[in-house]
């Protein structure tokens, strides 16, 4: 053979064991139970994943504005259309769209609402690039766990299967205000969108279109992420891309109040802002005509506990809060 | 997702580590393949084309500056070597005693020519890097005068590696003026000279001699050098993902966030800030090295083990080489060397001995190389006292030398005796940390405040897990970090005693070779800081 393709060879064999020692690696530190310790930081979003197939027919995508403002449960409570949060603190384009990819394994939403905000979120090829190649090689992804390494390692494993109680929604009754109340009177220069994310949405929408699901874009009340500049440009994108767009931000009926609506000067809403936002929300999933009611559906007998649950759980602590 | 918007989106800050993954999995990768499949002879534009897509994707249109020095740079030297042939020429045809004043009136045109070109390529950098710290101490200087005339603080956009590629830029021209080499009149070998992609972002700064042929007369790439060239990269790796990236937690809690941690802790700092800075700098040079290799080029090395060194001067002969032999041969030869330095050492010499004679002139250069070299590192007080402080380091440790030899002498102590150089290194890392203290504080002020606690309340009674948990960090980061400094200690004294690591491997079997870089490998891949919870610090002297 000559000494070329004998190098060659040596080099495929030799990334080739590398990938199998990943892969076994992988096994291993790939958690068994789903908390921080071990190395789990996307807990609350991840939790879709322990949902019964088929079974949510709208899911929330975006980064930590979408789980301090929009509760499914609340949703649930009042039209009986389940939902989940699949948003993550800061998340990236490329994250939603896996999480979309990774949500639409088990699920079927006919509606995917994504929000804004990080589609301003500025990454680089590196992240993206790290992120594909954690899906292929967990131990990338949960590699810190070295640290809190014990016992029951080698057991039987996968992704972080259980589900979350608020069903992604972050409670929050700290009240922080926000005195930007002209956030949405600023005439800034237009703030165009970034093009590798212009590239990621349309491979979102692209990808909702051919899984028979509706995307809609929506901008949820922040003083301190949102502007008129962001507004403009992002109906200027949705007509572009014919995507429906709904800033709530600009919409009189939600009556915002930045005294008392935001748990940190109008970066994130409280649970008292959440609950005017949802309920705009639920009242649009419901106009869509998209949805029945589940709630005397058997199968979603988990759903009426859990929104009960939390509808007296919330009550309780603002009650106690005030 | 088209590859191309993905990299041309104005976001490509990844490019500017050359750790990052688009670099290592698709730019370099790019690179040796396409390099591999160009005709022999056109190699060498390949690699000119490679360093100049590189600069812009992490510069974009800054670029520009890069071009313009270059074509600089270029003309500047052909009209200094048409000025000598034309010296040559004509004082050929001259009678003897006419040539001397013949020759003053060219070498006087020379000099304006250099000058010239040396006050372009400074100047610029001097507006662009320094025209803000300037206007914001005037407008200090003025309004402490109770004048209310304040002027535009400007700021301007600097590509990265301007600092770099200035300096090598000065030190073709100037070598041409000294006769050193001859001009380029191949304006495509010197512009692959001042833009090879691995050293653009941070150097070292090469000299034309150094690696202009060697880059223009490039061979096609060799397994050894290949694998050689990879492994280099790895060791870099190992010290910049492993320990640089996991010690930025800790060392930005003790010198960004407002606190009132007490001295051990400042210390503990200091020291964790020296070691990440030293592990970001050397590893990113040995992926600098490591790249070059593998396209056959010997690039000068940039450290020497610094923390072996005895002295600061030695320790700054070890440490950023390039930047310390540029102003040796820029700056303080020429100071030195200058008719009235000359004078001064004669006549110093005679009433103060061949010791502290010369060093009067000596020290008087030594200042100008401080000075600068502390504002080359950044426009603020800080760096110049940082400058400062190792200048007077140093003048201390030349003025001392003849005593010490005295009482050494005198105790019988042999200062190549062990513990005596053990301690000699230890004095000198203390002295290099107390100065990597003002050097990372933000601010002369911050500095001061932080070098005062140090001293005044130096304990360590707070450092505990709970500290750490505040930070964000444990005791594992600390652990981790340790056993990686030992394994870079063992290779660091290896090398010291002059045996090369990846020579001796080379010559192992096949599976000891693959079993040492699989671990090498998989260490990084699970110890190093990357992912969730941690972010990868930006080359540190890309900045500079």
């Amino acid at each position: 053979m000559p000494t070329v393709l004998k190098n060659i060879f040596r080099g495929v064999i030799f990334v080739l064991g590398l990938a199998l020692m990943l892969f076994l690696l992988s096994k291993v530190f790939i958690p068994a139970e789903g908390t921080l310790d071990d190395g789990v930081n996307t807990l609350n979003s991840n939790g879709i994943y322990g949902e019964d197939k088929n079974s949510i027919d709208a899911i929330f995508l975006g980064d930590s504005i979408v789980y301090a403002g929009v509760s499914p449960l609340q949703i649930w409570n009042e039209y009986g259309i389940p939902t989940y949060c699949c948003s993550t603190s800061a998340q990236k384009l490329w994250y939603s769209e896996d999480m979309l990819r990774k949500a639409f394994v088990n699920q079927s939403p006919k509606l995917v609402m994504m929000e804004t905000d990080a589609l301003f979120s500025k990454f680089n090829f590196d992240d993206s690039l790290m992120h594909k190649a954690e899906g292929v090689f967990p131990v990338l992804q949960y590699h810190d766990r070295w640290k809190v390494f014990a016992e029951n390692t080698f057991g039987d494993r996968s992704e972080v299967t259980s589900t979350n109680e608020y069903k992604g929604y972050k409670f929050s009754l700290v009240i922080k205000p926000s005195t930007n109340l002209t956030y949405m009177k600023q005439k800034l220069s237009v703030e165009t969108l970034p093009s590798r994310n212009k590239s990621y949405l349309k491979e979102i929408k692209e990808y909702c279109e051919e899984h028979g699901a509706k995307l809609v874009l929506f901008s949820c009340p922040t003083t301190k992420h949102w502007n008129k500049a962001r507004h403009d440009s992002i109906t200027k994108l949705s007509k572009e891309l014919d995507i429906d767009y709904i800033d709530i931000n600009t919409l009189p009926e939600v009556k915002m109040d930045w005294s008392k609506d935001t748990r940190d000067y109008g970066d994130h809403l409280n649970h008292y802002g959440a609950i005017k936002v949802t309920e705009y929300l639920g009242k649009y999933l419901n106009s869509l005509g998209m949805f029945t009611d589940r709630r005397s559906e058997p199968a979603y007998e988990g759903w009426n506990k859990t929104g009960k649950n939390y509808a007296r759980k919330t009550a309780d602590a603002m009650k106690k809060a005030e | 997702m088209q590859l191309s918007s993905l990299l041309l989106a104005g976001q490509g800050k990844s490019l500017t580590s050359l750790f990052s993954l688009l670099y290592l999995l698709l730019f370099l990768p790019a690179c040796i393949i396409g390099y591999t499949v160009t005709p022999k002879k056109w190699k060498r534009y390949f690699l000119l084309l490679a360093s100049y897509g590189f600069f812009w994707l992490i510069s974009g249109e800054l670029v520009i500056y890069l071009i313009l020095s270059t074509f600089s740079v270029h003309y500047f030297g052909i009209w200094i070597d048409r000025i000598s042939q034309k010296m040559k020429a004509q004082l050929s045809e001259l009678p003897k005693e006419q040539r001397k004043e013949a020759k003053a009136g060219f070498v006087k045109k020379q000099r304006a020519v250099i000058t010239l070109a040396v006050v372009l390529h400074i100047g610029l950098l001097l507006v662009l890097k320094y025209s803000p710290f300037f206007t914001t101490n005037v407008n200090l200087l003025l309004s402490k005068l109770g004048l209310s005339v304040k002027l535009t603080v400007p700021s301007y956009l600097m590509p990265i590696g301007i600092s770099f590629f200035t300096l090598q830029a000065v030190s073709y021209i100037v070598d041409v003026y000294r006769g050193v080499i001859k001009a380029d009149d191949n304006i495509f070998r010197l512009a692959l000279f001042m833009s090879f992609f691995p050293q653009i972002i941070e150097g070292p700064i090469c000299r034309y001699s150094e690696t202009a042929e060697q880059l223009w007369n490039v061979k096609p790439i060799e397994y050894k050098n290949l694998t050689f060239g990879i492994q280099r990269i790895l060791y870099g790796m190992l010290k910049k993902i492993v320990i640089a990236d996991r010690l930025t937690l800790f060392v930005n809690a003790v010198f960004d966030v407002k606190n009132d941690y007490e001295g051990g802790v400042i210390a503990i700092g200091a020291v964790c800030y020296t070691v990440q800075l030293y592990m970001d700098f050397s590893g990113s040079m040995d992926a600098v090295m490591g790249t070059a290799q593998i396209f056959g080029i010997t690039m000068p090395e940039n450290f020497q083990r610094p923390f072996f060194s005895k002295t600061i001067s030695e320790f700054w002969k070890r440490w950023h080489i390039s930047l310390g032999a540029w102003f040796r041969d820029y700056i303080f030869y020429p100071v030195t060397s200058a008719k009235k330095m000359k004078k001064l050492t004669s006549s110093a010499r005679k009433k103060l001995g061949n010791h502290y004679g010369p060093l009067i002139a000596g020290s008087i250069a030594l200042f100008c190389v401080w000075f600068c070299n502390g504002l080359w590192h950044g426009s603020a007080w800080s760096f110049i006292f940082f400058g400062m402080y190792h200048f007077v380091l140093i003048l201390i440790g030349n003025m001392l030398e003849p005593p010490v030899q005295a009482i050494n002498k005198k105790l019988h102590i042999d200062p190549k005796w062990f513990v005596y150089r053990l301690l000699q290194i230890l004095r000198t890392g203390v002295l290099v940390v107390i100065g990597e203290l003002f050097f990372r504080a933000r601010g002369l002020k911050a500095g001061m405040d932080l070098f005062t606690r140090m001293v005044t309340n130096f304990s360590f009674s707070t450092f505990d897990d709970k500290l750490l948990k505040s930070i964000v960090v444990d005791r594992y980061d600390f652990i981790i970090v340790g056993i990686t400094l030992l394994i870079i200690l063992t290779v660091s004294i290896l090398n010291e005693k002059g045996i090369c690591i990846r020579e001796s491997l080379a010559k192992k079997n096949i599976v000891l070779r693959w079993v040492l870089l699989y671990a090498l490998l998989l260490y990084i891949i699970i110890f190093g800081a990357y992912g969730l919870g941690y972010r990868p610090i930006d080359p540190m002297y890309a900045q500079y």
